[in-house]
């Protein structure tokens, strides 16, 4: 919005000339990320007592069982905290009048009152079984994967460039390897449910999901920012996506918001994000993925993630349905290494270091290729 | 006055109808009868000798499944005897339609009811229902008769309030006038001084009940002053012949029995006498035999039927068991090739009955408490309101409840529970100061037994789980077999995934599990112990090792397994290395384990290091070691890697709450 100051006031000799920094990306990037760590840091021990005093705790208190070494009784739903920060660093600083920014914020939007809806269910029932069920659950996502799916495909609504409108394009693989037609919709609609349960699943240590979520969303950041100018999308050869570099200031946002939770949320956690967190930090992820046509980076980028998910369909679908049997000790993989005997600090140290090299991997893949 | 008479399937749903009957003939001596059954079951044996003119419609019972066919064949041939029973009662104009259920009675309400909607004849329909659980199509009927009358309270819930009342159970007037005991043995030539043990399965005859007491007759006919007259029933169609299996296994007793120690009937004619003539019944738990036992004050020894719709037999018997009325012996549904079957064990059934026959004041208060239940007169109010019905009176006033029992013993809350609530029960009963009752475990039991011959998997799990919680030594072989049982012919499929047991890897490491709760020590569980060190599945490696540590005085002494326990402490899985050097300190002794302890000082997971220092304590603790081993030990603590990647953290704030809820506490108990 701010840049909105520059269009109106900016002249090169004016009084205002310290508003060329508002037309800059990058700079606004950096204002964003310092707006959103502000905002959550600033907010978050009011929010963090506003969620308790509303009763949204992990678990009724019950004073005949107090466990001196559990977590039980910590306020739930710190995930807002994310989101509005996000939100206002989004607002103060992208052009929203520029499509990526408008479908991101829809996504953000749309993934926080799914979870919302299934914090406050579970919260009413005092039962975490007891939210949103499973199929409605799969269900509200796959329609927003399947709506920004078809938006990105039909040529009369996609802000992509046409050569990238059903394309899949490989990490470290130069050129597009398939045009898919229609099933790039059914990619996007993929990609976005398996980020968001991805997400979902991970959150189950202090800190283990929003270290590793911050890490893609700045992948993608870079990616954004890259793709979106003209110099550096034609020295590395991708082609331009006119318009995606705002991209990189929503990701900036994120990332600042995430930090200030993680002050907050790193171990004993004060907060936990609940579904109100993961799904809209997962969706907006699979939303960026799908918007950069870069679907299958997000299996790289997010291989901690991947890694969740792939224990769990070990362990729940092939083990419990098919073979009546563990497979692995304990799923998701977070629960295996606890119930290695590793204390929770210690594997979610473990994941930070893991997705933050899949991050400097995945950032090399803009120059490898 | 036409009076329509509606229900069948079993005696249980006949001899009421039957029993309203006479009482109606003699209040209104122009009664005209007419029985509407189906062809081949119980009231086409017992209608015809009452004189009552008998016609047949088609129906079935609902199927249980959803499977389209047999619910295809339910609707035909219900639709069929809908429309069969909406001639008949267009030709013969009934004023009053009493119904008895069983899915008998259906297409005649049914039909009535839409005749009625239809506008065409408008009949008053009342409906008796004999147990305390409603089947589904007495239900259904239910919402379409003016009165319903039920036995027992608990099945008055089921219907709408405003017509259904409480009335007892119509019993013939043949049984309410009990003979005095000597007559009646007279009559049957039994010598005076003959304790008699009358059994009888029903009309169709129980399987399990035949087989169990022949079975039992070695024990029984031992003693010669007992006389066992066994009514078997009478084939009926269907797979079983009561008379001709009875007779096979009579005959292939070792030694024949005595006839003057043995008697065997097809059925009991007339049954008021043998009633009055026997000091114990042993009998099914229907309602019908239930209040024919109360109203001839009876001591019996209830066999309810197992799996029935509601398990409606073993509520019923509860009732009687929670007033003191009656004992129960449950029967133990079995696993086999061709299905449940169900299976007295009768070295059990002998047992109870000569401790009954052995305790004549304990027969007595049971015998007077189930008098003090019987309803002798609900036949006749009953009839008293079908024939108001019929002159088109609806009756103001219902019939006072009558003093049968609803179910309120202590087993009462265990029969509404799930298998993961009795599970929860148990476990917080066995933790707690509150012991289970001989009756809770009995029924306990039961529940385990149904639940392990299951044929859904989760049940049979479940049934494990109970086993293990309860203790349940009896069925130790039952549970080692299962971790042992190899499918005799695995699909390819079933190979490749290494899906050769009969039961997945969840019962069988569950079933290890169990056997440690139940702590029994036999040839099988030792068995399951050897067999599951060397399963494929890791989980079962380890419970083996738990169970092997649980029953450690027997394993110690059997030098093959703690070997074999040896080679699992370098298993590749840490949970097995851990259990397996935690069982060593229970089980081995001497230097050997304690340098195998030693010697994983440095694994790389310390949760296995833990249980090498645990082991060793054991190991100390058993006094398992020479002077020489606690030098070499203490020498070796050294070069233990102490670091570890887990902890418990304290969070102080908590522990205060904690100290200050403690404190509260101590102030209320002072």
């Amino acid at each position: 919005m701010l840049n909105l100051l520059y269009d109106s006031f900016f002249e090169p000799d004016g009084p205002f000339s310290f508003l060329r920094l508002f037309n800059y990306i990058t700079s606004r990037a950096m204002f964003a990320a310092l707006t959103g760590l502000a905002i959550s840091v600033l907010a978050g021990q009011r929010g963090i007592l506003a969620l308790f005093r509303a009763g949204l705790t992990d678990r009724v208190r019950d004073y005949g069982v107090i466990d001196v070494s559990g977590k039980r009784g910590t306020p739930t739903m710190g995930g807002v905290i994310i989101v509005v920060a996000t939100a206002v660093a989004a607002l103060l600083w992208c052009d929203l009048s520029n499509p990526y920014v408008l479908l991101v914020g829809g996504s953000l939007v749309w993934f926080s009152a799914l979870g919302l809806v299934d914090d406050l269910k579970k919260n009413r029932h005092r039962d975490s079984e007891k939210g949103l069920s499973r199929w409605p659950k799969f269900g509200l996502q796959a329609v927003f994967g399947i709506g920004l799916g078809i938006i990105l495909y039909l040529p009369a609504t996609s802000p992509l460039p046409p050569e990238l409108r059903d394309v899949l394009q490989l990490p470290f693989v130069k050129t597009p390897v398939a045009t898919l037609g229609w099933g790039s919709v059914l990619l996007t609609a993929l990609i976005i449910t398996f980020a968001a349960n991805a997400v979902n699943f991970a959150d189950g240590l202090d800190g283990l999901a929003v270290v590793p979520a911050f890490f893609v969303a700045a992948v993608y950041g870079v990616f954004g920012y890259v793709l979106g100018n003209q110099v550096y999308s034609s020295y590395l050869q991708f082609i331009k996506m006119p318009g995606a570099g705002e991209l990189a200031i929503f990701c900036a946002g994120m990332v600042g918001a995430s930090v200030g939770f993680l002050w907050y949320n790193a171990y004993p956690a004060e907060v936990f994000m609940g579904d109100a967190g993961s799904l809209p930090l997962g969706g907006v992820l699979g939303t960026l993925a799908a918007l950069l046509r870069q679907e299958v980076l997000f299996l790289l980028a997010g291989g901690v993630f991947l890694a969740e998910v792939l224990s769990v369909v070990l362990q729940d679908w092939v083990g419990l349905r098919i073979l009546k049997r563990r497979i692995i000790y304990r799923a998701p993989l977070h629960h295996t290494f606890q119930y290695m005997g590793m204390a929770e600090t210690k594997i979610a140290v473990r994941f930070w270091i893991v997705s933050g090299l899949l991050m400097v991997i995945s950032l090399v893949s803009l120059k490898v290729r | 006055m036409n009076y329509l008479l509606t229900g069948g399937g079993t005696g249980g749903h006949v001899y009421p109808a039957l029993a309203m009957a006479e009482h109606v003939r003699s209040k209104d001596s122009e009664a005209r009868f007419l029985y509407v059954g189906v062809r081949g079951r119980a009231e086409a044996e017992l209608v015809p000798p009452t004189g009552i003119p008998l016609r047949f419609v088609c129906a079935r019972g609902l199927p249980a499944g959803t499977s389209p066919a047999a619910l295809m064949r339910f609707g035909l041939t219900m639709a069929a005897g809908v429309g069969k029973a909406m001639l008949l009662l267009r030709r013969w104009r009934p004023d009053v339609i009493v119904g008895t259920g069983g899915y008998v009675s259906a297409p005649v309400v049914m039909a009535n009811h839409l005749l009625t909607r239809l506008g065409i004849s408008r009949v008053p329909v009342l409906l008796h229902e004999q147990n305390a659980v409603p089947g589904r199509l007495n239900r259904l009927a239910g919402s379409w008769a003016t009165v319903i009358a039920s036995t027992y309270p608990s099945a008055a819930g089921y219907f709408s309030a405003g017509r259904v009342l409480v009335s007892g159970y119509p019993v013939r007037a043949r049984i309410t006038t009990p003979l005095p005991r000597e007559d009646a043995r007279r009559d049957l030539g039994i010598d005076g001084h003959r304790r008699v043990v009358l059994v009888f399965g029903g009309s169709l005859g129980s399987r399990s009940l035949n087989r169990g007491i022949v079975a039992a007759l070695p024990a029984l006919t031992a003693n010669e002053g007992i006389l066992v007259i066994h009514a078997t029933g009478r084939p009926m169609g269907g797979g079983y012949d009561p008379v001709a299996d009875t007779n096979r296994a009579v005959a292939a007793l070792a030694v024949p029995p005595d006839p003057a120690r043995y008697r065997r009937l097809d059925y009991l004619d007339p049954i008021a006498v043998y009633l009055s003539a026997a000091d114990l019944v042993v009998s099914r738990a229907g309602a019908g035999t239930l209040n024919e036992l109360c109203v001839m004050g009876k001591a019996a020894l209830l066999v309810p039927k197992a799996n029935l719709p509601g398990d409606h037999q073993v509520k019923n018997a509860l009732a009687l068991q929670a007033a003191g009325a009656a004992e129960i012996l449950y029967e133990r549904p079995l696993r086999t090739d061709g299905g449940v079957v169900d299976y007295l064990p009768p070295d059990e059934l002998a047992a109870r009955v000569l401790d009954l026959l052995a305790d004549p004041g304990r027969r007595a208060r049971v015998a007077k408490k189930a008098e003090s239940l019987a309803t002798p007169n609900a036949a006749s109010r009953l009839a008293h309101m079908i024939v108001s019905l019929a002159r088109g009176v609806l009756p103001e006033a219902p019939v006072p409840m009558s003093a049968w029992p609803t179910i309120d013993g202590a087993v009462e809350p265990l029969t509404a529970l799930s298998a993961s609530a009795l599970l929860a029960r148990v476990v917080s009963r066995g933790k707690g100061s509150v012991a289970l009752s001989i009756e809770e475990r009995a029924y306990l039991q039961y529940r385990t037994d149904g639940y392990l011959a299951s044929s859904k998997w989760e049940e049979r799990n479940w049934g494990v789980k109970l086993a293990g919680a309860l203790g349940h030594a009896e069925r130790a072989d039952l549970i080692a077999s299962l971790v042992v049982q190899r499918r005799r012919h695995p699909t390819r499929w079933q190979r490749w995934a290494g899906l050769l047991h009969e039961e997945n890897g969840f019962i069988r490491r569950n079933a290890l599990t169990a056997l440690a709760g139940i702590g029994v020590w036999s040839e099988a569980v030792r068995g399951a112990i050897v067999y599951a060190i060397q399963d494929r599945y890791f989980e079962i490696r380890s419970a083996g090792c738990r169970l092997a540590m649980g029953l450690a005085a027997p394993v110690r002494a059997d030098v093959e397994i703690v070997a074999m326990i040896r080679t699992l402490t370098g298993d590749p899985r840490f949970e097995v290395r851990a259990a397996a050097l935690a069982a060593l300190g229970e089980v081995d002794k001497g230097e050997a384990p304690a340098s195998l302890l030693i010697g994983r000082f440095l694994d790389p997971n310390w949760k296995v290091r833990a249980a090498a220092v645990d082991g060793l304590r054991r190991l100390a603790n058993r006094d398992a070691l020479s002077p020489q081993d606690r030098t070499r030990i203490e020498g070796a603590i050294r070069g233990l890697l102490l670091t570890s990647t887990g902890f418990r953290p304290l969070f102080e704030l908590k522990d205060s709450l904690a100290l200050l809820s403690q404190a509260l506490r101590a102030h209320d108990h002072a």
